[in-house]
């Protein structure tokens, strides 16, 4: 989750330890629609997978990024 | 439509959205549009299911925010509002690779038009207006949802690098800088 948290950080310019499980990308974390296209493409090519849109849609927290880490075992 | 801009919002998105409800029913009265219930009393802002702001009493609200820099909180802002279905999306442009956004959210088409970070920028908020108009939750990432052509989709240059698309019916659309 570590390098999924640097992801995230680096393409919206917050620090590490800014991101907790409750954050909302959006509310809390201040991304904007393009900027979470960019996080959703850049942990596709890091873990070389290619989401589904329905997850794609769901993703509103970092918790629900913890989530589909899970089901696609990254 | 009426769409309300503001380049250095100092107040919650929600807040502002408010604030222009108000001024657009105000206007709205000076003018007699008759709009259903909305004359009678003070609109009030909802979220569906996905988080999404509408106004009930025969209004369409749409939200778009940015931000100058990336480490900003987003302080640009447009909130569109009209009688018909609105979307409306705001960005400024800047430095990203588009390529791989482009191949991955637009269709071949669209792609032959996309040859620099500005076309980019274009189509970006152009799709992006079309499905908040469209509160089709899925709609966006469907590639085959084709913006070219359509007739409802209206692009400007407003601020600096800043590029603004609205999906409207409406005839007009009005800006008022915030």
């Amino acid at each position: 989750m570590e390098k999924i948290k640097n992801i995230i950080a680096e393409i919206l310019g917050i620090n590490v330890t800014d991101i907790v499980s409750e954050s909302r990308l959006k509310e809390d974390l201040n991304a904007d629609s393009l900027k979470l296209v960019q996080i959703l493409l850049a942990i596709e090519d890091e873990f070389q997978i290619e989401l589904e849109d329905e997850d794609a849609v769901s993703i509103k927290t970092f918790a629900d990024i913890e989530r589909l880490v899970k089901k696609y075992g990254i | 439509m009426i769409v309300f801009v503001s380049k250095n919002l100092n107040k919650s998105s929600l807040e502002f959205a408010e604030d222009c409800l108000e001024q657009y029913c105000y206007i709205a009265r000076q003018s007699r549009i008759s709009i259903e219930n909305v004359l009678s009393k003070r609109p009030k802002i909802y979220k569906d299911e996905n988080g999404r702001p509408y106004v009930c009493g025969g209004l369409y609200l749409s939200i778009s925010h940015t931000s100058a820099n990336l480490s900003d909180k987003h302080n640009i802002i447009a909130v569109a509002i009209s009688p018909n279905p609105a979307g409306v999306d705001i960005e400024v442009c800047r430095s990203i690779d588009w390529t791989k956004i482009s191949q991955r959210y637009f269709n071949a088409a669209e792609q032959k038009d996309i040859n620099s970070s500005r076309d980019f920028f274009k189509f970006w908020t152009r799709k992006e207006a079309l499905y908040k108009a469209s509160r089709d939750q899925k709609s966006f990432y469907v590639p085959k949802i084709n913006t070219l052509g359509n007739a409802d989709l209206r692009t400007y240059d407003i601020f600096e690098n800043v590029i603004l698309s609205v999906c409207t019916k409406d005839e007009s659309v009005y800006f008022c800088s915030c």
